[in-house]
């Protein structure tokens, strides 16, 4: 007798017997485990002699229900392909054999062959995290049949109400060593000492049972709280119950160290559970931008798993969705890229391989500013260009094909989405609920846009091409030559472009509908969506640090009708800078944007140098917390590899001397500035440090260095900051005549020469 | 006194080793070579900084633009394009072939070990192949320790190779001794 119920697919993961195992949580609330078979199909392509071979080779296998001679289409190959498909009972079987396929057959050409559990169930299915089935099932929990009955691309999901349980040390295990376990699950809160292993395994177990949470939220799950779980419990002989599904371990997925857009990644080692989702929080990428609204979101359009979803990078999602793309359309997926670049001459490299355009901005401050940007301008290009690298591309952003390609196929619904819900965001209140939510999965979808033109050169991107990825820079720089253009032609004045915005002043524009006219204009002239981004009060271009004559693209700050600041390229936004300095450029600039206009900026300038003051005061006399004085910067090599070892390595030299931990390439390392040879102290070995080992000198320089960002435009710079800060005997004229001279002549300086540049890496390698 | 690598160059394989996998001097090289006639370029390492090549023929040419256009250059992301590069290559009789970089591709900790090396024992195939038509030039660079399970690559370059240049030994490149003819052979 045939059962029927309706579920959210919760997860799915392959088995050796069942085929896929799904969880969903259907309507009444229940916890559902149902299997079904899924037999997988790949594709081999090449020498007919190879192909043979490899046919005599897996008839003889286990678990292969059938093999056949195809004619597939590869997009990047004009002609249809002749292949062998082979179709294997199981996914992890298929997994299996397929490495031992590649290893005996290196000369062949693999399609569809190492595409995930989850992606090949959403190409069949229709499936995704979250999706909303009706589900018939018999009396073994084999899925007869399965309809989903809701989209990837809703604007408002509905979510059943989820069980969460939190976990955490009582303190970062990298500093110190916990003595208890913190665990919360609504509104109720326990600890659990871990000196007491048989006891904690207990417990745990039992709350486990009683909660049976959907979701286990960590802070250092991975690699502290759940090894040490099963380590103890291991110790005490008790097993612990971290999944749902009883018969799964713990998955563990090793640490990686890669580079990524020529930058060293760590990523640690990952515990995967069955039946219910594991996330840590410090190893979830891109949780404190959108925490698990986004993951959520970012799982549904990329049909991920959620803790995969959570943890990889989203040029993995948007790998995954152009997988799901090909799938759909009954296009391979090829294993490895072989494409290669056309050869071109030198010259041809020069005009083509160009990144954004910049105008370099006009140094000093302005008022009355509008800023302009495109609405996600490179997905935009790639949509409306329809660059793809298996079609023509365009010179410009007229298509030079009609047939949409792989990539705007995917990222078409994407940008819609997300610009729908932007459109949403603006309409609803802030203080509506359903607000944050939507803000956290607007992020998540714009991530996904952000790294989707940079996919395109990815060197590992399936569907990646690099002259697809110099077509749309070269979209981009035509794009925005043409706003302005007409932004001139409207009688404004250019200060600044980059890449996708424009900075525009025109006498008599002071507010939003004044730009209104030149916004409508450049859109009908780009066919591209363009916002005001907000008209400010003032706002001040930096120039360089090293001459001051050079100016800075993309370094500037600035005070918005509203009142909100908007802040770019100082040393607020670097990850690196104390948070002590932070905190004090920020209290300046807020100080700074009470001026209601650029005229009384002069009167709040004393204002923001007192705040400057004070955090100096409150350094010397000891009153700065230390945690706020902690450098975060990246270990990018193996220790014993650094010839001049910068601040941090030399850190982690000392933790590994003292600790015997030693830091990857790729990971952070968190220290502070002490005097004394090694200008530098391990934070996570100094839980006694004495305060008076702080190298003050040291902190008074970032924090000038940090000021003078804020004041440079009023004439006060670096050198005389940081003198004023060693000594505070100079006298430092801050008189409201001198500011205003100042401000006026920034306001009226003499411009710069003109200065074209193209930002953006050469190529992209990833 | 000349550089080491004076031209023209003989129908072999070397090899320039150092940091940043000798790109400078390899850049220089491309310009040198470009003013004499066609060569190739397999960017490996995403090193064809084209700028720089075209800043170094602005001294010793009147149309720096022509001699890059004897420049044909492609570039691989990957191990597995490195060698379909290789295979398209069809290496033409006195044009020299410069390969950048050639490593890097190779140690992509996402592309397992053996299938580097098999991947490379190809490659190496492929280059030995083009030297019978034309002099090859590639460049490596000292690996990471992250790449320390595949070190053997560079030993195995560096052993086919009939001439390595440790950079560091490698006398200063000298500017070409003669202004460079106005006109082509054909006005003579």
């Amino acid at each position: 007798m045939n059962n029927i119920f309706r579920g959210w697919l919760l997860d799915l993961y392959e088995d050796a017997n069942d085929g896929v195992r799904l969880w969903f949580i259907s309507e009444d609330g229940e916890r559902v485990c149902v299997r079904q078979p899924m037999p997988i199909t790949f594709y081999a392509a090449g020498e007919a002699e190879q192909l043979r071979a490899l046919w005599k080779m897996l008839r003889k296998q286990a678990g292969v229900l059938s093999l056949s001679r195809e004619i597939k289409r590869d997009v990047f190959l004009i002609d249809p392909l002749p292949v062998l498909q082979a179709t294997i009972d199981n996914p992890l079987r298929q997994t299996r054999l397929f490495r031992e396929v590649q290893r005996l057959f290196p000369h062949l050409t693999y399609y569809d062959s190492d595409i995930s559990a989850t992606t090949r169930h959403s190409a069949q299915f229709g499936t995704f995290p979250m999706a909303f089935c009706e589900l018939e099932i018999d009396e073994s929990s084999t899925i007869q049949t399965i309809r989903v009955l809701n989209s990837r691309w809703d604007l408002a999901p509905v979510h059943p109400v989820f069980r969460i349980l939190t976990i955490e040390p009582d303190c970062d295990p990298g500093r110190g060593s916990p003595k208890t376990l913190r665990l919360r699950h609504q509104q109720r809160q326990k600890s659990l000492p871990l000196d007491r292993p048989e006891d904690l395994i207990m417990r745990l177990n039992e709350l486990l049972e009683q909660i049976d949470p959907d979701f286990i939220l960590t802070q250092w799950g991975d690699n502290w709280v759940i090894p040490t779980l099963l380590k103890l419990a291991k110790q005490v002989g008790v097993n612990l119950h971290l999944n749902r599904d009883v018969q799964r371990e713990v998955h563990w997925q090793k640490e990686l160290t890669y580079f990524s857009y020529g930058q060293i990644v760590y990523r640690a080692e990952e515990a995967h559970l069955f039946g219910r989702c594991h996330i840590d929080q410090h190893n979830a990428m891109m949780w404190r931008d959108y925490g698990l609204d986004g993951v959520l979101e970012s799982a549904r359009v990329t049909a991920q798993s959620i803790e995969r979803a959570a943890r990889v990078s989203p040029g993995s999602g948007i790998s995954a969705m152009q997988m799901l793309t090909a799938l759909e359309n009954q296009i391979l997926v090829p294993w490895h890229k072989q494409q290669v670049e056309e050869f071109k001459t030198g010259v041809d490299l020069i005009q083509r391989d160009r990144g954004g355009l910049i105008y370099q901005p006009i140094v000093g401050l302005h008022a009355n500013v509008g800023q302009i940007d495109f609405v996600s301008m490179y997905p935009a290009i790639i949509i409306k260009g329809n660059i793809s690298p298996e079609v023509p591309l365009p010179n410009g952003i007229a298509p030079a094909s009609e047939e949409l390609g792989v990539v705007p196929l995917t990222l078409k619904p994407l940008y819609e989405k997300r610009v729908a819900l932007k459109l949403n965001q603006a309409q609803n209140a802030k203080e509506n609920p359903l607000s944050k939510r939507d803000k956290a999965r607007s992020s998540a979808l714009k991530w996904l846009l952000v790294v989707c033109f940079g996919f395109l050169g990815y060197k590992n991107a399936r569907f990646g091409r690099i002259e697809a990825h110099e077509a749309v820079t070269n979209g981009g720089r035509e794009v925005l030559l043409r706003a302005k253009e007409t932004a001139e032609a409207m009688g404004f004045e250019v200060l600044h472009l980059y890449v996708d915005a424009l900075w525009l002043k025109k006498s008599g524009a002071t507010n939003k509908k004044d730009f209104q006219e030149v916004l409508d204009e450049i859109s009908r002239q780009t066919g591209l969506g363009v916002s005001l981004d907000g008209v400010y009060r003032w706002v001040a271009f930096l120039p360089s640090r090293l001459d001051s004559r050079v100016p800075v693209a993309n370094r500037y700050f600035g005070v918005f009708q509203d009142g909100s600041l908007k802040v770019r390229g100082i040393e607020a936004r670097r990850r690196d800078t104390p948070a002590w300095v932070v905190e004090t450029q920020t209290k300046m600039l807020n100080t700074l944007s009470e001026a209601m206009d650029v005229d009384a900026l002069p009167e709040k300038i004393s204002a923001a140098f007192e705040v400057f003051r004070r955090a100096l005061k409150n350094l010397r006399e000891g009153r700065v917390p230390i945690e706020k004085l902690v450098i975060t910067s990246l270990i990018t090599r193996e220790l014993e590899s650094y010839r001049a070892p910068t601040p941090a390595a030399r850190a982690a030299m000392q933790m590994f001397q003292q600790t015997g931990k030693r830091v990857r390439p790729g990971q952070k390392m968190r220290f502070l500035y002490t005097r004394g040879e090694q200008g530098v102290s391990p934070w996570e070995v100094t839980e006694l440090l004495d305060p008076a080992r702080l190298d003050k000198k040291k902190y008074i320089e970032l924090l000038a260095r940090a000021a003078s960002s804020v004041l440079y435009p009023f004439g006060i710079g670096n050198n005389e900051l940081k003198q004023w800060g060693h000594s505070a005997t100079i006298e430092l004229s801050l008189n409201y005549e001198r500011q205003g001279n100042h401000v006026r002549s920034f306001r009226d300086h003499v411009r710069t020469g003109r200065v074209e540049s193209h930002v953006g890496i050469r190529g992209s390698s990833g | 006194m000349r550089s080491e690598l004076a031209l023209p160059l003989p129908n072999e394989l070397m090899v320039v080793f150092g940091p940043h996998a000798g790109t400078a001097m390899m850049l220089d090289l491309a310009a040198r070579l470009a003013l004499r006639g066609p060569l190739c370029i397999l960017d490996c390492g995403n090193r064809s900084n084209m700028y720089r090549v075209a800043r170094t023929l602005r001294p010793l040419t009147t149309d720096p633009a022509a001699m890059l256009k004897n420049i044909r250059l492609s570039r691989a992301f990957t191990c597995y394009q490195v060698l379909s590069l290789l295979e398209k290559l069809q290496p033409r009789a006195g044009v020299p072939v410069l390969i950048l970089d050639l490593l890097s591709t190779f140690m992509d900790e996402s592309v397992q070990v053996e299938e580097s090396v098999l991947l490379f024992e190809k490659t190496l195939r492929g280059i030995d192949n083009a030297c019978q038509f034309a002099p090859v030039v590639v460049s490596a660079k000292p690996l990471l320790s992250i790449s320390s399970p595949r070190l053997a690559l560079l030993t195995q370059l560096k052993r086919q190779a009939s001439q390595v240049w440790e950079e560091l030994s490698l006398l200063p490149a000298v500017p070409v001794e003669t202004q460079p003819p106005l006109f082509d052979e054909t006005w003579r």
